[in-house]
């Protein structure tokens, strides 16, 4: 007995000595910098400073009585659920219809995935031109058929500059979603849906009742982990529109960017960026856990 | 098959190599670095400037063989945040181009050099051009030398403004909105009006410009004084163009400049290098100029004066991780090199930046460009937030509210309040 304890701890030390790479990188790279920042977020403390001067939650009170900060916060939640919402419903009824046999079906496949495959900043470059007031493609529909009399810029525009950057981001994921959802779909029983079909089922019911039953577990894990990533993004949104027009664009990504190095305030990004930790904690969470029991 | 015995012992003495090999190669990188000038600016990533400059650099190193020139391109909207990364992180930064505006908060964040007692206040007076010096000061210190110099004002663009029929040039406001309405009229898919929307620190510059002609003022001195009658006129004209199509929204200076030489834009704000980006971005060189018209800013009535905003390069010296300049060094050497009247001269007949040294100001007195710049310069004012240490966050207030008004987010009034609060939130620091 004493010997079969003995044998696992030395697993156990074998097993956590392989981690410490891991677990050393983690440290210099990921928790160490978040420590810093946590520790700035309570600090007076501009790029031109020298030494930083505690303050307490002075930051944090700054922030929150700010309106322009609090608009930021809606409008990295309005991006967040409508980027993740409609690229799910995308990439599931693009992934439907790839699973139906088709000629050519494994080329559409292949070349459904070079939206992923771009560079962000080239989505945001052609989205921009997409959507330009003077050149833009839109425009020039638009115009051409006479549904517009003069020129719309979308970018210059609130609602429009959301929509736009909403719609980069949504092309730019959706075959990620749709590769997910297709590799759920692979392992769906065609008994269940052949029985279906013979009780008299129509398309909406084996969707409804047999597909979206057998993927929600997949559809939840993308779901969470779209989320999260909307939570982080930045390069789409800063190339398109700068977090502007004004305002509109600006989710936390921007702030933390627009505060530390627009307005060198190194002391108030870190608070943004504690609050923008403890938003995307609030999604991460309750996944970790799920992740986590499943596990054990 | 390798088999290798290492003991702790070895390890151990391996690091310790290691870690000392790691010191000598950076006390030796030190050492080098007397032999090495970095100098970091922009203007040498910019399509007008680029190839002048490059030639310019080639020169210094094939006239200076023992000297390792390191030249740094960013783009000009990284260009502050860089140099102070650069400062933070100690790294070699030995000359630095930098806008007349950043130049105090750059004092305010310490390591520059007083140029008098580099290069010798008599060398500096007998060279430089007064005009110029003027923005080289920071608390009575001088803190730069100028390289370029000239004015914010208008810049017209004769070809489109004759195609709408416009024969004069505007000299009051209310002039130039008919103006602005007849090459809309002309070219329904113009912006007449360049004005920059999209980056808060030009549109807060831009705006300056119509602010004055009513008579208004960001600050008196560091009192908060945006919420006036004479402000609110001005932003309500420029809301009006937008409503009239006569700025169209979504652009910044770059995307301004590239619609000029489209010959889509009537009038923009910009300093004298407006020559260069349209001789680049039209594709047609020396052959455009004759469209490139600088113009006084419209009055608000016959008799008033045209307002405009001092403007220039200027070379800052950075005590960053480098050796102190000297006259004679790699430093004082590439001064020499870039003031030179030729190189001045040079400078300016391929880009159209002014020069900043009175010989090759008085040598250029014949040139048509430039003396009508000059002259349009007689009453440039600094920019408002020149002087004040946390500039950039004032700049990015401004620049949102009056874009906010711009765009119909707000009514003119209710952006100068709002802008009115924040700035007083934030207080302006000397």
């Amino acid at each position: 007995m004493r010997k079969a304890n003995s044998l696992e701890a030395a697993q156990n030390r074998f097993g956590f000595s392989l981690t410490i790479p891991a677990l050393l990188a983690f440290l210099v790279l990921i928790f160490g910098p978040f420590l810093r920042s946590a520790w700035l977020a309570f600090h007076e403390y501009l790029l031109t400073s020298t030494e930083p001067r505690f303050i307490g939650f002075a930051n944090f009170i700054k922030l929150l009585s700010d309106p322009g900060f609090l608009l930021s916060w809606q409008v990295t939640a309005v991006f967040v659920v409508m980027t993740t919402v409609v690229t799910t419903i995308f990439g599931t009824a693009y992934a439907l219809l790839l699973n139906e046999p088709m000629r050519g079906r494994s080329v559409i496949r292949a070349a459904s995935l070079l939206p992923w495959v771009l560079p962000s900043t080239v989505t945001a470059l052609l989205w921009s031109w997409i959507y330009n007031g003077q050149y833009g493609i839109i425009n020039a529909a638009l115009l051409t058929f006479g549904l517009t009399e003069q020129p719309i810029f979308f970018l210059s525009d609130n609602v429009g500059a959301m929509m736009s950057v909403t719609t980069a981001k949504v092309w730019l994921s959706t075959p990620v979603v749709m590769l997910f959802v297709l590799a759920a779909l692979q392992s769906l029983p065609q008994e269940q849906v052949e029985a279906a079909r013979i009780d008299g089922a129509n398309d909406f019911h084996v969707i409804r009742y047999i597909v979206l039953p057998h993927i929600k577990k997949t559809l939840g894990v993308i779901m969470v982990l779209q989320a999260m990533g909307n939570l982080q993004m930045f390069d789409i949104i800063y190339a398109m529109t700068s977090g502007g027009p004004v305002r509109a664009t600006t989710v936390f990504s921007i702030e933390v960017y627009r505060r530390a190095f627009e307005n060198w305030d190194l002391g108030t990004a870190s608070a943004v960026g504690i609050i923008w930790f403890l938003t995307i904690a609030f999604v991460a969470i309750p996944y970790l856990r799920s992740l986590f029991k499943d596990a054990d | 098959m390798i088999k290798v015995d290492m003991t702790r012992r070895n390890v151990l003495a391996l690091a310790g190599a290691a870690g000392a090999g790691y010191l000598m190669g950076s006390s030796a990188g030190r050492a080098a670095s007397a032999n090495t000038l970095v100098f970091i600016g922009w203007s040498h990533t910019e399509a007008g400037s680029k190839p002048f400059l490059e030639q310019t650099f080639e020169k210094y190193r094939s006239e200076n063989k023992d000297i390792k020139l390191d030249t740094v391109g960013v783009p000009f909207a990284q260009m502050e945040t860089t140099l102070l990364l650069r400062k933070r992180s100690n790294q070699q930064t030995d000359v630095g181009q930098l806008q007349e505006r950043w130049l105090s908060p750059f004092v305010a964040a310490g390591g520059m050099f007083d140029v008098d007692e580099i290069f010798g206040k008599e060398f500096i007076d007998r060279t430089y051009h007064p005009s110029a010096l003027a923005m080289t000061k920071v608390n009575g210190k001088r803190y730069a030398l100028p390289w370029v110099t000239g004015s914010t004002g208008l810049v017209a663009h004769a070809k489109v403004l004759q195609d709408a029929g416009v024969k004069e040039m505007p000299k009051t406001i209310d002039a130039f909105v008919d103006a602005l309405r007849a090459v809309k009229k002309a070219k329904p898919s113009s912006s007449p009006m360049g004005f920059s929307t999209k980056n808060p620190s030009l549109t807060q510059l831009e705006t300056q410009l119509f602010l004055w002609t009513f008579g208004g003022t960001f600050f008196k001195d560091t009192e908060v004084v945006v919420d006036s009658d004479a402000n609110r006129q001005a932003l309500a004209l420029l809301a009006d163009l937008v409503k009239e199509g006569l700025i169209l929204p979504g652009n910044d200076r770059f995307d301004i400049r590239r619609l000029y030489a489209q010959e889509q834009v009537a009038f923009y704000p910009d300093p004298p290098l407006a020559r260069a980006f349209a001789r680049a971005q039209s594709g047609q060189g020396e052959a455009y100029d004759k469209n490139v018209v600088p113009v006084a800013m419209p009055v608000l009535k016959a008799g008033d004066a045209p307002v405009s905003i001092q403007w220039g390069h200027l070379l800052g010296f950075f005590n960053y991780g480098g050796a102190k300049p000297t006259p004679d060094g790699a430093t004082g050497r590439f001064v020499n090199l870039v003031s030179q009247p030729e190189t001045q001269i040079a400078y300016y007949k391929e880009t159209g930046v002014f020069p900043a040294t009175n010989a090759a100001i008085s040598s250029l007195k014949d040139d048509a460009y430039l003396t009508k710049w000059i002259d349009l310069s007689s009453t440039a004012r600094p920019d408002e937030l020149s002087s004040f240490s946390n500039a950039n966050e004032l700049r990015t207030v401004i620049g949102e509210e009056v874009a906010a008004a711009m765009l119909g987010q707000k009514t003119p009034a209710d952006a100068l309040k709002s802008m009115s609060d924040r700035l007083k939130s934030i207080g302006p620091k000397k």
